[in-house]
């Protein structure tokens, strides 16, 4: 008997674009398509709710469990608290793609809506299903579900020059890295004759180190560092980050990253966590976490497009995100969930802009963001907010994350590490505040005002609120990436 | 209800957002949140008193404390810390700043930034609200920051006023320099003891002096307790750092009362009362305490004498009568300095106001420009001279009975010279008594001077004199809380265990003689033969200058600030512009360009390139790691 408890939120998901493929058959072509819209929205709502009672704790009393882990397929499924926390990132970064996607489409027709929004959502099934994938198979297949739909919205512009190159490097570069991954994957199956994560941990344990092994580790690490773009497999990112619609980069930038955050979690402190192997990981991940975090930081200064810019934070972040990886245990793994979703909001803040700004001026370069404190003064704020986020500015949520970051990995001997860190998080400033000063200082070229919607109104409210509210008062969040990093400690 | 005491400083700070962020345009909705939040405020703090009352003297110490930051080993904490000494400070603020913000609506009735002196007023209070319920340094110093903060928004509340401007300044740049002590006491402790928590702190030097490690860490405790009371000399404004308070009544007169009475200069003393276990330890720190407190008192007093700005005088007996807190609380007597401190908010709000309902009059500040104005102004007059019979500590007003406490304290004490204390507080009680009826004669009584101030005099509106009468009455009142033989406050409010104070009876009719004495000498200078002061003035010329110019300490800091700080900071720019700005600033800021730019040459654009590098980065990795 299966327990379809442990895959909910994926079949929620996936049944909710199912329907929404079904719904649009019975659409006149003329139609506002608002249905399908309310079902994509409701549906990944249902599966946002849907982890609160998985956790068993419920605020509206329906526990479908006691809080225990959830097994499947003889435990090659699972989950556990730390794939819970990653599932709520993944399914809040959906419901705000969902929300750019309405405004992104009103100036960007496409005619296919609705297979938009199913791909999407598949996408989204995909990372969720990463995140409690127990078995590299599995994994492997969770990864792939997610990167072949994304290589589908990157693209989905058919008549845009930009979003078929960003498309169609995207899904080279992905086959490319994919095909290093299961070939790593393949020489682990081949020294451990099992794919099941923890049962690898074992075999590996007992064997002498080999250079198959390290070899193998690199071709894991080299696979995996391209989804969460970590130089040097970063090159794609800018390209596809500017050339996708905005709302998927959106998506890339958040959910696809913090998948491929799990996998990292799961496979290197679990599956490798073997003394043999992880001291060169460890190792490894320190040079590819600076090295990130340099370039990232150097080479968003020239850039004039601002979804570029932030392609190339993202980078830089990511490798902020990374010198978690080296501090293995419960602090670094709670300072790295709590990264991650103070980045989740101050970046998908940003890009939420991005796209109502584009939608009014039909601009992405950052010269074209001039006094927009006089044309929205919600928008001067949160772009000052969430972007002095991502820098690290006390008192905002940047800050306390990257406290936490750079602490955990001070604590195990990685100061030079969070020195760089801490110096590149200086010279980022000087980008982040290109921005923040074009929208604030400078005055306004065309000073018409930009509408937007009550919900958008809000939900940049939210992220304003929440990156300042987790900056002085980061607790109730700590609390929760504590409870979640406890499962794998 | 203490376990939602933290409720206390944020509710008015709630306020100031609401007030700034939403009401902002509606004077009167803005004007009623924050009196009302205060209000709540005031009743929250009666309440915990009542609920603390309830229980056993033992377990009147109950603090909650939440983490705020966490990196192992280290933790800052948030917390609230009610006890005795807490619910004291709690009900003097929330009192005061409440009857001060009711007055407030009718002094500030013509005012355009309504609004904003509101909100400035609600986050005042919730900063000093923050500070006194305290129960960790860190947070005791952000309190701290966010009252110097505070102080210097109201006292430039005219910034467009060159006078004001420059005070909220030296307001600012003075407390600067207490501050630092201040910090580095602060840090020095989490250095010392790892924690910022006041009960772990004190219970380490309380087991430290137990067991006899005491003379190791003795330095520390004796410095780190100088350091925090550098803080307390630049917030209370005692000698040397004293400056700052007579500018700062270039604020709106509401705000000086504040100031004065209850939040901002009450800080140091409470700040000194709340480490008084860290002083206490240490005789030298007490000496150095008790000192600061007595010279200020006299020094200050001194000063009062021959000022002629009401307001200024005002502000100079505040000086004076800190630094008999000071002092109480440096001979050991901290249960008089905190008596004191609550006993002369009521007195001095009620004096700040009266004057500011004086001024409110008359448009001016000048005492020489009054006169005569008790026909005109019967209850400002009434009320004004209440408050002159308490600060004077005539029998049986409240500043009798905390001023008798304190001399008995300074004479009982064992510091090394507590004699000259005991008579410098003597005189100086002279003094006040001296100098404040100088002001009353002045002002209210004999013939108008200036027709046309004495024409447009007028009684204030009843939101003014409503405060003013409530603080009359709290003036008569407040001493009896602390009558001999009875000692409700001492055995509510006491350091260590609770001692049976001895009243003496020899004390308080010496101090009542020479109370008498300078107001008769007041009587006689003033109302009886006016031509007398000019003569004295005179005949002491000197002497009058030096006191009329404030003993040039002004004057001294300027000339030390001119020709010392100005030479090395012309040195110091020279060196920041030409070696730092252009050379290492912009030359980083160049390099970092330039290395963007050159980084972006990688991006080419092209596949197969970007394939290459992923290649490369496995390659690279994999000889890496093998050799």
């Amino acid at each position: 008997m299966i327990n379809y408890l442990t895959f909910l939120p994926e079949i929620i998901l996936v049944c909710t674009a199912i329907l929404i493929l079904v719904v649009e058959l019975f659409q006149a072509p003329s139609s506002k398509r608002s249905s399908i819209r309310w079902i994509a929205f409701l549906g990944t709502l249902a599966a946002l709710l849907c982890l609160s009672c998985l956790s068993g704790s419920c605020p509206l009393g329906c526990n479908l469990t006691d809080g225990t882990a959830q097994q499947a397929f003889n435990g090659f499924i699972k989950t556990d608290g730390l794939a819970l926390y990653f599932k709520m990132i993944i399914l809040l970064a959906t419901l705000f793609t969902l929300l750019m996607t309405y405004r992104h489409f009103e100036t960007h027709k496409t005619p296919y809506p609705a297979e938009f929004l199913a791909i999407l959502l598949f996408s989204a099934a995909g990372a969720s299903a990463l995140t409690s994938a127990q078995e590299i198979i599995t994994l492997y297949i969770a990864l792939e579900t997610l990167t072949i739909s994304s290589y589908l919205l990157a693209s989905f512009m058919k008549k845009d020059k930009g979003s078929n190159e960003a498309g169609m490097k995207y899904l080279l570069l992905g086959a490319f890295s994919s095909a290093l991954l299961l070939f790593g994957f393949s020489y682990i199956y081949g020294l451990t004759g099992t794919t099941v994560i923890t049962e690898i941990a074992k075999s590996l344990a007992m064997q002498p180190s080999s250079p198959l092994a390290v070899f193998a580790l690199i071709l894991v690490v080299g696979g995996l560092a391209f989804k969460i773009s970590l130089a040097p497999f970063h090159m794609w990112t800018p390209d596809v980050y500017e050339g996708a619609p905005t709302p998927v980069t959106a998506f890339l930038s958040v959910a696809s990253k913090t998948a491929g955050f799990a996998a990292f979690v799961r496979l290197f402190w679990v599956g490798l966590n073997v003394p043999s192997l992880q001291p060169i990981w460890m190792g490894l991940f320190a040079v590819l976490s600076a090295m990130s975090i340099i370039l990232g930081n150097l080479e968003a200064i020239p850039q004039k497009n601002i979804k570029r810019l932030m392609g190339y934070s993202s980078i830089a972040q990511a490798g902020y995100i990374a010198t978690g990886f080296l501090a293995i245990g419960p602090m670094g793994l709670t300072a790295l969930l709590f990264y991650i979703f103070v980045y989740l909001f101050a970046n998908l803040g940003v890009f939420l802009t991005i796209v109502i700004v584009a939608n009014k001026t039909g601009s992405e370069q950052i010269e074209d963001y001039a006094g927009m404190w006089k044309r929205s003064p919600l928008i001067g704020i949160v772009l000052l907010v969430c972007l002095l986020s991502l820098a690290g500015v006390p008192p905002f949520a940047g800050f306390s994350g990257k406290w936490y970051l750079f602490g955990a990995a001070i604590s195990k001997g990685y100061t030079w590490l969070a020195l760089i860190g801490m110096t590149f998080s200086v010279v980022s400033l000087f980008y982040y505040l290109q921005v923040a000063k074009q929208a604030l200082v400078v005055a306004p070229k065309d000073p018409s005002p930009i509408e937007m919607s009550l919900l958008e109104r809000s939900v940049l409210i939210l992220c304003v609120v929440v990156t300042v509210t987790l900056g002085v008062w980061p607790r109730p969040i700590m609390d929760l990436a504590q409870a979640a990093a406890s499962s794998l400690f | 209800m203490i376990q939602y005491s933290w409720l206390i400083p944020t509710m008015p700070a709630l306020a100031y957002v609401v007030i700034i962020l939403f009401t902002r345009r509606s004077r009167i909705l803005s004007g009623l949140i924050s009196i009302f939040t205060m209000a709540i405020c005031f009743a929250f703090s009666v309440g915990i008193l009542l609920e603390l009352l309830a229980k056993a003297p033992a377990d009147r110490s109950i603090p909650l404390s939440w983490t705020w930051l966490e990196i192992p080993p280290w933790s800052a904490n948030v917390g609230v810390l009610i006890d005795p000494l807490c619910v004291n400070m709690l009900l003097v603020v929330t009192l005061i700043s409440l009857l001060v913000q009711i007055y407030s609506w009718g002094y500030m009735h013509d005012e355009e930034r309504f609004s904003s002196y509101y909100s400035y007023l609600s986050l005042f209070t919730a900063s000093m609200l923050l500070l006194v319920v305290s129960n960790n340094f860190l947070q005791i110093f952000v309190g701290w920051e966010l009252v110097g903060l505070c102080s210097y928004l109201l006292i430039g509340f005219w910034f467009f006023k060159p006078e004001a401007a420059d005070a909220c300044k030296k307001a600012f740049v003075v407390n600067r320099v207490g501050d630092m002590g201040f910090l580095m006491g602060v840090v020095t402790i989490g250095m010392v003891f790892g924690t910022f928590d006041f009960k772990t702190v004190f219970d380490a030097v309380t087991l430290g002096i137990a067991n006899g490690t005491y003379d190791t860490t003795h330095h520390y405790i004796a410095g780190i307790a100088l350091l925090l009371f550098c803080g307390a000399v630049g917030k209370s404004a005692q000698f040397p750092l004293h400056v700052w308070l007579p500018d700062a009544m270039e604020g709106p007169t509401p705000v000086s009362a504040l100031i004065h009475a209850a939040t901002m200069v009450a800080a140091g003393v409470y700040m000194v009362a709340r480490t008084y276990m860290l002083f206490s330890a240490d005789p030298f720190a007490m000496t150095v305490v008790a000192y600061t407190g007595g010279f200020t008192a006299i020094f200050a007093a001194s000063i009062a004498v021959a000022q002629n700005d009401i307001k200024r005088i005002l502000a100079y007996s505040t000086l004076s009568q800190l630094g008999y807190m000071i002092l109480a609380l440096g001979v050991g007597g901290f249960t008089p300095g905190m008596f004191h401190l609550t006993t002369h908010a009521c007195f001095k709000a009620l004096l700040f106001l009266g004057a500011g309902s004086v001024i409110h009059g008359v448009h001016n500040q000048d005492i020489w420009k009054m006169g005569g104005l008790w026909s005109k102004m019967k209850i400002t007059g009434t009320t004004f001279f209440i408050a002159n019979l308490a600060i004077a500590g005539i029998f049986p007003l409240a500043g009798f009975w905390s001023k008798d406490e304190i001399l008995s304290a300074v004479s009982e004490s064992k510091i090394p010279g507590h004699e000259i204390l005991y008579y410098a507080a003597v005189f100086t009680a002279f003094l006040t008594a001296f100098y404040m009826f100088r002001l009353f004669f002045v002002v209210f009584m004999g013939q108008p001077r200036d027709h046309h101030a004495y024409d447009h005099a007028h009684e204030s509106p009843l939101t003014m004199t409503g405060p003013l009468m409530v603080l009359a009455v709290l003036s008569i009142c407040v001493g009896w809380l602390n009558l001999p033989g009875v000692d409700s406050f001492s055995k509510f409010l006491h350091y260590g265990e609770y001692h049976e104070e001895v009243f003496h009876m020899g004390i308080a009719i010496a101090s009542s003689i020479v109370a008498l004495a300078g107001i008769g000498l007041a009587f006689v200078f003033y109302i009886s033969k006016p031509e007398l002061a000019g003569k004295t003035a005179d005949t002491f010329k000197p002497i009058y200058l030096l006191l009329k110019n404030k003993y040039y300490v002004d004057e001294f800091y300027g000339w030390m600030v001119k020709n010392f700080l100005f030479g090395f900071a012309t040195i110091c720019t020279w060196f920041d512009d030409n070696i730092v700005d252009d050379g290492m600033v912009d030359g980083t800021g160049w390099i970092t360009r330039k290395m963007g730019s050159l980084f972006t040459l990688t991006q080419t654009g092209y596949v197969q390139n970007y394939a290459l590098v992923i290649f490369a980065g496995v390659a690279a990795i994999y000889l890496f790691v093998s050799f």
